[in-house]
């Protein structure tokens, strides 16, 4: 009733306003204006300033929206991109191999960016342009041709000229996402196919570039054709209209939803280009769900349907996203291929009608095959044992909001070869010890560029798919006899008391009393007598080593650990000497660094560079040294773990990797055959390796059992290069005798062994 | 203006349906701006002390480029055109690249030794100067120019006696 009643006032209240008017222009007096206002007019009245101030919001939300970062964005992380140039050490096949990683397709002509054909000898590729956070890198066509394992010649396809050097883009490895689950690759508009455009606009809106947003004659249309159907089958929603509702509304459909879209679409077309329009709508459209990632945008369909980028979309491809828009998962070629073809011909054959392409270019595209990739790229990282790392690091400087919302690209220093083989090594080793009867053996791996402290590969466990315990960073174990090499350099760095030939007593000796006693033993329960200290080092005698241990003292031995950058608490009591410290897999990569590096220290670090979403650059994390031991006795020691390699507890990795290539490297083993430690270095990598149980129990595996084998088996799948002896004006070298004597001249079975200047001992004797 | 038309009609249409009152719309994104910790670092200040000399002569490409185009003469070229203009943090980007390429290569250590010494950090440009020393076996012209620069960076640093081996080294 009351609302009866209200309606009446209205009635009799626009009449009346109706007599207000024409009594106005005749000049008349106006009866009593306020008091008798309708209900309605008064409330329009009163509420206009909130209209209005609504009004104004949602043009200043829109606009903010809009011109500033429309989405959360993941952010995006890339591995080391592969350089290309003539000597580079590569084969064909490993090449196609990072190819087809990288979703280049082999054609049999290179018209196509993203493309490859094979020739006898040599590889022919049309490589994408990709913008690095240090320039941009154009789209080359370019023939590498192979010789000896080598890169022969790089030349450009069309000049015939030499390329000096060029870089594919870079393998995306994982995204950190936000919390919804949305997933797109921006692109601009200018970078798309035409024929993607004006095959969306054909089919979604055909007055796109006519009408102010909305287009009543759609409407119409779309209501006259689902009146006769009887059902929704057709949509007047415009292009802008589809934005706003994506952009700014949620899937409610109420009439309040309706008007708020409707003022969204005005204020959109009023402010912003047809173009501006457009490529936000073809960044923001969905098209389908991967588990919780949510695909959207035309560049992130391509890359999951297509596997590259919109770019490159052809016809075909592009009549199949855009036939895709009237429902994702009814037209999802991969779940439904024959519902998709039918649905993109159909499209073809409305463009022909439209005359957007001829008949001839429509038939093509028809006989074409759907060009889906079988298995979408994985929304899960590839190595996440990695980008565990890579998020340990850029949370240093960066919010984790930033992390998940701004579109970083970070830039990261994996080299996926490296980290393959790896994965690989690791896994074989474990199931051959495990077919021998070792059982719950897990392990880890991380190898770094010693001169650049770059990550090269790190591999959490013997799964490198699972994203559980991250041993690589989280297994803190005693790392055994790999501590031995702080203490040898502790002692080259005094000449006048220590060199590699220094005797050193390997006899039973205790020390302390009651529970405080300790007395050492070789793993071989044996005494060596007298031996040089080069040979404590290389057959890892415990005796020998704490005997020097104790000679040198506890505080020095754990100065020395901390200057080559131990964090963590160190012992402080003997049993120090043969490895009761514990490190993670990650942190005896970076005590080792420095014996690597001629001394010289450089922060280990997973991330070169971050850009933000347009593709500026936001951070560098630049090469950083620091000299924090002498690189004379550095330099003394890296012979002496060569020995290990030659003649010590290392022999059998000669049977892994080639005969001349120098590696330097120690085994380590922990008390009852618990953990197996291998650190090793040539010039170009250094690789520490872990095998143990993570239960801490007994593994009955020592490190050249278990971890050597894991690291040659990984160096002769991604080779590494020999160890340079680098000139030392310091350093020089005599020749030596099997009992650690300087000899006259070169004898049988005699060694070169480097000494620090005026330490070498003045004697000599002559060849036995 | 007359776009404006169709938008005021609309306003006027949601208000007689009485739909005025503020509703948030949902999903309006939200989005942290917290911005990085660590922002891009300007580039630091050069001084004037060692002008930049390219080490032409010096260009060498390790063993086994020989007889083949030397992959870094662009990226040299680049990294020689960016000192000269003084942006060093991009000379520093080109040269940790051309070092990925060959680590060997005394020259970059040394160019990425006269980086830091322009960046102020005297400790770094003398630890890679002797890098590169240490690589530059038979370039005596490289090594001369090394000991130089390790003489100014160990001035900076207020090590006179250091500095004077150096020069002696330098043949200064």
């Amino acid at each position: 009733m009351k609302g009866l009643s209200r309606k009446g006032k209205g009635r009799k209240s626009a009449a009346h306003n109706g007599t207000k008017k024409r009594a106005a222009k005749k000049g008349k007096p106006l009866p009593k204006p306020v008091k008798r206002r309708s209900l309605l007019g008064r409330l329009f009245l009163f509420l206009f300033p909130f209209l209005l101030a609504y009004l104004l919001w949602l043009d200043g939300m829109v606009r903010d929206q809009f011109e500033g970062k429309r989405w959360e964005l993941p952010a995006r992380v890339y591995a080391s991109p592969m350089e290309l140039y003539a000597g580079k050490p590569l084969t064909a096949s490993q090449l196609v191999e990072s190819l087809s990683e990288l979703g280049y397709q082999r054609q049999s002509t290179l018209s196509e960016v993203g493309s490859y054909t094979l020739q006898r000898g040599a590889v022919l590729l049309h490589s994408r342009p990709f913008r690095f956070w240090d320039g941009e890198e154009s789209s080359q066509q370019v023939r590498v041709s192979f010789q000896n394992g080598k890169v022969a010649a790089l030349t450009g396809v069309r000049h015939g000229g030499a390329v000096d050097l060029m870089r594919l883009d870079p393998l995306p490895i994982g995204s950190f996402y936000p919390a919804h689950g949305e997933d797109r690759l921006l692109v601009q508009l200018e970078a798309l196919p035409e024929h993607l455009t004006k095959t969306l606009i054909t089919v979604e809106d055909r007055a796109f570039t006519r009408h102010f947003g909305i287009n009543p004659l759609g409407i119409g249309r779309a209501l006259l054709a689902n009146l006769k159907a009887g059902r929704m089958v057709q949509g007047g929603s415009t292009l802008t209209q589809q934005l706003a509702k994506n952009l700014f509304l949620n899937r409610e459909r109420t009439l309040l939803r309706k008007a708020q879209e409707a003022l969204i679409t005005l204020v959109l077309e009023f402010h912003y280009s047809k173009r501006e329009i457009l490529e936000a709508y073809l960044n923001e459209v969905y098209f389908g769900q991967d588990r919780r990632r949510a695909i959207h945008g035309v560049g992130m369909a391509s890359h999951f349907f297509f596997g590259h980028g919109a770019s490159e979309l052809t016809l075909s491809e592009s009549a199949l996203l855009v036939g895709m828009l009237k429902g994702p998962s009814r037209y999802n070629p991969r779940k439904h291929p024959k519902r998709a073809k039918a649905r993109r011909n159909l499209v073809l054959d409305l463009l022909v009608r439209q005359g957007v392409v001829g008949e001839r270019e429509a038939e093509r595209a028809k006989r074409a095959p759907l060009g889906v990739t079988r298995n979408p790229p994985s929304a899960r990282s590839r190595h996440p044992a990695f980008l565990d790392l890579v998020r340990k690091q850029i949370l240093r400087d960066y919010e984790k909001e930033d992390l998940v919302s701004e579109g970083l690209q970070i830039f990261t220093t994996l080299r996926p070869e490296v980290q393959r083989a790896a994965e690989r090594a690791l896994q074989q080793r474990i199931r051959e010890l495990q077919r021998s009867g070792k059982s719950g053996l897990e392990g880890a791996v991380v190898a770094v560029h010693p001169g650049s402290g770059e990550v090269e590969a790190l591999v959490g466990g013997k799964d490198p798919h699972s994203r559980g315990f991250n041993r690589a960073l989280h297994a803190v174990r005693p790392i055994g006899s790999l501590v031995k090499p702080a203490l040898f350099l502790a002692a080259l760095e005094q000449p006048n008391r220590y060199t590699l030939l220094s005797p050193l007593k390997d006899q039973p000796f205790e020390l302390g009393r009651g529970e405080q006693r300790w007395r050492p033993e070789n793993y071989d329960g044996k005494s060596h007598g007298v031996v040089p200290l080069y040979r404590a080092l290389s057959h890892s005698y415990n005796l020998s080593t704490a005997r020097l241990g104790v000679e040198l003292g506890v505080p020095h031995v754990v100065s020395t650990l901390q200057r080559l950058g131990v964090k963590r608490e160190i012992p402080s009591y003997p049993s120090l000497f043969l490895g009761a410290l514990e490190l993670s897999p990650l942190e005896v990569t970076a005590l080792y660094q420095p014996l690597a590096s001629g001394g010289v220290q450089t922060p280990l670090r997973s991330i070169r560079a971050v850009m933000d979403r347009q593709g500026k650059s936001l951070n560098r994390y630049p090469l950083h040294v620091k000299e924090v031991a002498s690189p004379e006795a550095v330099s003394l020691l890296q012979w002496g773990l060569q020995e290990v390699v030659r003649s010590g507890t290392g022999r059998v990795l000669q049977q892994l990797v080639p005969a001349a290539t120098k590696i330097a490297g120690k085994t380590g083993t922990t008390d009852d055959w618990r953990d197996s430690w291998f650190a090793g270095f040539g010039g170009d990598r250094l690789a520490v390796v872990w095998v143990g149980r993570d239960d801490n129990g007994e593994a009955g595996v020592s490190g050249s059992t278990a971890a050597l084998h894991v690291w040659g088996k990984m160096m002769s799948e991604v080779p590494v290069t020999s160890l340079r002896q680098h000139h030392l004006e310091g350093v020089q070298s005599y020749w030596t005798n099997e009992s650690g004597q300087r000899t006259r001249s070169r004898c049988e079975d005699g060694k070169q062994v480097p000494f620090i200047e005026g330490s070498a001992p003045r004697a000599t004797v002559q060849c036995r | 203006m007359s776009r404006m038309v169709p938008f005021f009609s609309i306003v006027l249409l949601l208000s007689l349906q009485g739909c005025g009152s503020v509703t948030p719309i949902a999903p309006v994104e939200e989005y942290s701006r917290g911005t990085p910790k660590a922002l891009p670092r300007a580039p630091r200040k050069a001084t004037s002390a060692i002008p930049y000399q390219p080490t032409g002569s010096s260009v060498t490409s390790s063993e086994e480029q020989q007889g083949s185009v030397d992959p870094l003469l662009g990226l040299l070229q680049k990294i020689k055109q960016a000192m000269k203009s003084g942006a060093f943090n991009r000379a520093e980007g080109l040269i940790e690249r051309a070092l990925r390429i060959d680590a060997q290569r005394a020259e970059l250590w040394h160019d990425l030794a006269r980086v830091r010494y322009r960046q102020k950090v005297y400790q770094e440009a003398e630890t890679l100067a002797r890098r590169s020393n240490m690589l530059a076996t038979g370039q005596a012209a490289l090594q001369q120019e090394n000991w130089r620069l390790i003489a100014r960076a160990r001035e900076m640093m207020g090590d006179a006696a250091g500095a004077a081996e150096a020069r002696k080294k330098a043949g200064l």
